[in-house]
């Protein structure tokens, strides 16, 4: 009887083996690491090994950080593979693969290339102040084709009261907004139904608008020689209900800003620097059309007309 | 028209006392918000007569709720156009947004790598903003998520008043090597929405200039998956290469597309990832130099490894110079087949048989967070999907639509990045948290115009200057 009982015990010890060559950890196997470079090779070849995993693994065991596959070594894949059935199609991995599959499966392997990441990233210090570099901050203004509309509202009748004044105005709207593309931003394409001037500026038009001198240099211009054509002062004038005959009361001029600027406040110094300019033409014996004509300039000019 | 120098200098003075950096900073009134508003989403003026400015004027509609009621009159219908074609407002938001959306690719002219009449016949097939098409249909048509872009299989091209003109730019379908019952040109006129189609399996015959004859099918609208990214105009745009393409996992790799992409989802540009966080694909004996330094590593691990899921792209150029009669061409992005095993990591050395192998790479960067991303993925479909699931696209978006609106950029990158040498001020980190806020809650919803309805509604969206040169932050928001 003892005999078959110190057998027994044989078989136990023979199976506790077994079972802890199983648990052996691939990392206890792996020599001390004493320089970068066999460290880099150790992180190299752990990344290979997750990459490994994911094509040829993780459809049947999951992603290589949560399968229920750690920590197996070289020969648990190997056995694996050549004993079970479903596994037999990998049997052409490489020793050096399964290798790095199992690198890849190791918990101490993985914590040791995370620590050695780790160390290269320090926590970074407070910056100093004058390294503050400021996002880019742009005035909203509107592209050629707000400022066609607002050039347009502002000076064009409606449709069924056109003249041919009104053609002059949307001719020089046309020349001296819409077709510049590159500097009043607007992007279009050869698709779009309505896409005048370059291909090229066209496509690279800016949503976005920057302001600057070529831009303003249109819208001024634009401004002059649209307000050079007396239909535009009747149209703006109109749409207020005024006429060039009307007074340059403040009530009328806080119209016509309105007609400009809608909704925006303004002050009297403003108001009454418009009242002045009205005056002024008067006194110098300007007509009633030349008089309001100085008048709207000055608004048509400013930037505001502009700025969303 | 005459005028006096004492004019020009009253003048002069109106206009600088007329000037906008000299008004202070104040809330705009319900009038002055919808005309903001309303010129963003139309690029016009409101019809001074409209019944909406009345109401808003009245006090009887909020700016805000008006600005969203003129977004939605361009909803796109059932069959994915605006419900009234006639509608000029809502043709304008249409083509407000869609231009705006285009304006955020890099590449917006198809490179010309291919002989003349081929590259020409790729502006008249494809309608270079198609990508930003992904981009509109999702916020005009809401039960279209946003991660769509990313995900869908369909290939979309724009709706426009004339759908299937029979000529373009004076060519005309015959002078094509397609069957004219087959054959498309890009569609041209006001945008009214989208269409999808599906394939567009074209035979296409022609004989050489040795007077040999050439005949075979090609599908002109194949789109090789992860949405935008394979899609036929998009691959076009970005991967810049010419017929003799062939990736070989070190020299040749479609990486300007990878670079592309990350400007144009991401909102970055590269290196997406820290000093040495590549170092372990240095190969001291790789066939290309930057495989051995880790500074040039440092972009290469991230564009690299995401271009390897386009690996098996192909160029194929029919017609053109080439041939006889017809005479015009066509490129068209195709795949080599899959039929060579899969390699061991990312190559150091030329693979004549990368091309064919399985279309492996990695989702690799550094994410807002500064976290680093490592994910491997099987394919373009893949990298959509992998993409889709991060939160960086969505604060993208978000920061895009936030400067649109306000004029205010934001940085949504790695900032805890030392080797970038600056930092952000108090106000711009405030920016970008609130952005990046914007971002998560877009992921969550997925719906643009709820993204668009939260930035008008923002208090300092209704500030003369949207709070942009204050320091004092956006607390309360």
């Amino acid at each position: 009887m003892s005999r078959f009982y110190f057998l027994f015990l044989i078989i136990l010890l023979v199976g506790c083996k077994a079972e802890h060559a199983e648990e052996t950890n691939l990392s206890s196997q792996i020599p001390p690491i004493t320089d970068d470079t066999e460290m880099l090779k150790l992180v190299s070849q752990y990344n290979s090994g997750r990459d490994q995993f994911s094509g040829s693994c993780a459809s049947c065991h999951g992603s290589v950080d949560n399968t229920d596959k750690r920590n197996r070594s070289p020969e648990n894949i190997q056995n694996a593979i050549f004993s079970i059935g479903t596994m037999k199609f990998l049997k052409g991995l490489s020793a050096d693969v399964t290798y790095e599959i199992s690198l890849a499966l190791d918990d101490q392997v993985k914590s040791q290339v995370e620590e050695y990441l780790r160390s290269k990233d320090p926590t970074p210090p407070p910056p100093p102040e004058e390294n503050f570099r400021l996002a880019e901050i742009k005035p909203i203004i509107g592209t050629r084709f707000y400022l066609e509309s607002t050039f347009e509202d502002l000076f064009v009748a409606p449709a069924a009261q056109r003249t041919t004044g009104d053609t002059q105005i949307l001719n020089k709207i046309k020349t001296l907004i819409v077709n510049q593309g590159a500097a009043l931003g607007g992007p279009c394409r050869l698709y779009d139904s309505s896409c005048p001037g370059s291909l090229d500026d066209n496509r690279e038009a800016e949503a976005l608008p920057a302001a600057n001198a070529l831009r303003k240099g249109y819208t001024i211009r634009a401004c002059e020689e649209i307000l050079a054509i007396n239909q535009s002062v009747n149209n703006a004038l109109a749409k207020v209900q005024l006429t060039v005959t009307s007074q340059a009361s403040q009530q009328n001029i806080a119209k016509v800003f309105d007609l400009f600027f809608p909704g925006k406040d303004f002050t009297q110094n403003e108001l009454n620097s418009i009242a002045r300019i009205h005056q002024s033409c008067k006194n110098k014996g300007m007509n009633d059309i030349n008089s309001w004509r100085f008048s709207l300039l000055g608004l048509c000019k400013s930037s505001l007309l502009e700025v969303l | 028209m005459k005028g006096t120098r004492m004019f020009k200098w009253l003048l002069l003075s109106l206009v600088l006392i007329v000037n906008p950096t000299l008004t202070l900073a104040e809330e705009l009134s319900a009038t002055a918000l919808f005309y903001r508003c309303y010129a963003q989403i139309t690029q016009t003026r409101p019809d001074r007569t409209s019944s909406l400015l009345a109401k808003v004027r009245n006090g009887q509609t909020n700016p805000i709720a008006a600005c969203m009621s003129v977004l939605d009159s361009a909803q796109f219908n059932n069959n994915h156009v605006i419900s009234n074609t006639g509608n000029s407002e809502a043709k304008n938001v249409l083509r407000t947004f869609h231009n705006l959306h285009a304006s955020w690719f890099q590449t917006k002219q198809f490179p010309e790598n291919f002989t003349f009449l081929q590259n020409r016949s790729t502006y008249q097939v494809h309608d270079n903003s198609v990508p930003a098409l992904y981009i509109t249909r999702s916020l005009f048509e809401t039960s279209v998520p946003i991660d769509y872009i990313f995900k869908t299989t369909e290939n979309l091209v724009a709706n426009r008043t004339t759908n299937n003109p029979n000529s373009m730019q004076g060519v005309n379908k015959s002078e094509y090597p397609f069957p004219a019952s087959d054959f498309r040109f890009a569609s041209n006129g006001d945008l009214l929405g989208v269409s999808i189609t599906g394939p567009r399996n074209w035979s296409y015959s022609y004989v050489n200039r040795n007077n040999k004859s050439f005949s075979g099918t090609v599908n002109a609208a194949a789109n090789l998956g992860g949405g935008v990214l394979g899609s036929q105009p998009y691959l076009l745009l970005t991967v810049d290469e010419d017929a003799t393409f062939k990736s070989d996992g070190a020299v040749e790799m479609p990486r300007k597309w990878a670079r592309n992409f990350i400007s144009d989802f991401l909102c970055r540009d590269l290196p997406l990832i820290r000093p040495n966080d590549g170092d372990a694909f240095i190969a001291p004996n790789s066939d290309v130099e930057f495989r051995k330094a880790s500074s040039c590593i440092r972009c290469h691990a991230t564009m690299d490894r995401m271009a390897s899921t386009l690996r098996n792209l192909n160029f194929n150029a029919i017609a053109g110079q080439n041939s006889l009669t017809p005479s015009m061409g066509l490129v068209v992005a195709q795949e080599f087949p899959q039929n060579k095993g899969a390699e061991s990591g990312w190559p150091a050395i030329e693979d004549k048989d990368y091309a064919h192998r399985p279309t492996r790479g990695t989702l690799f960067f550094r994410n807002y967070k500064g976290e680093l991303i490592n994910q491997p993925v099987t394919s373009v479909s893949d990298l959509g999907l992998k993409l889709s699931q991060q939160d960086d696209p969505y604060i993208c978006l978000a920061s895009r639509y936030y400067r649109y609106f306000t004029g205010i950029s934001t940085n949504v990158g790695d900032i805890g990045d030392t080797s970038l040498g600056y930092s952000l001020s108090k106000g711009d980190l405030e920016r970008r948290n609130l952005v990046i806020q914007l971002g998560l809650e877009l992921k969550g919803h997925k719906n643009l115009r709820t993204l668009i309805q939260r930035i008008l509604n923002l208090p300092h969206y209704q500030q003369s200057d949207f709070s942009a040169y204050s320091e004092r932050g956006l607390a309360g928001e």
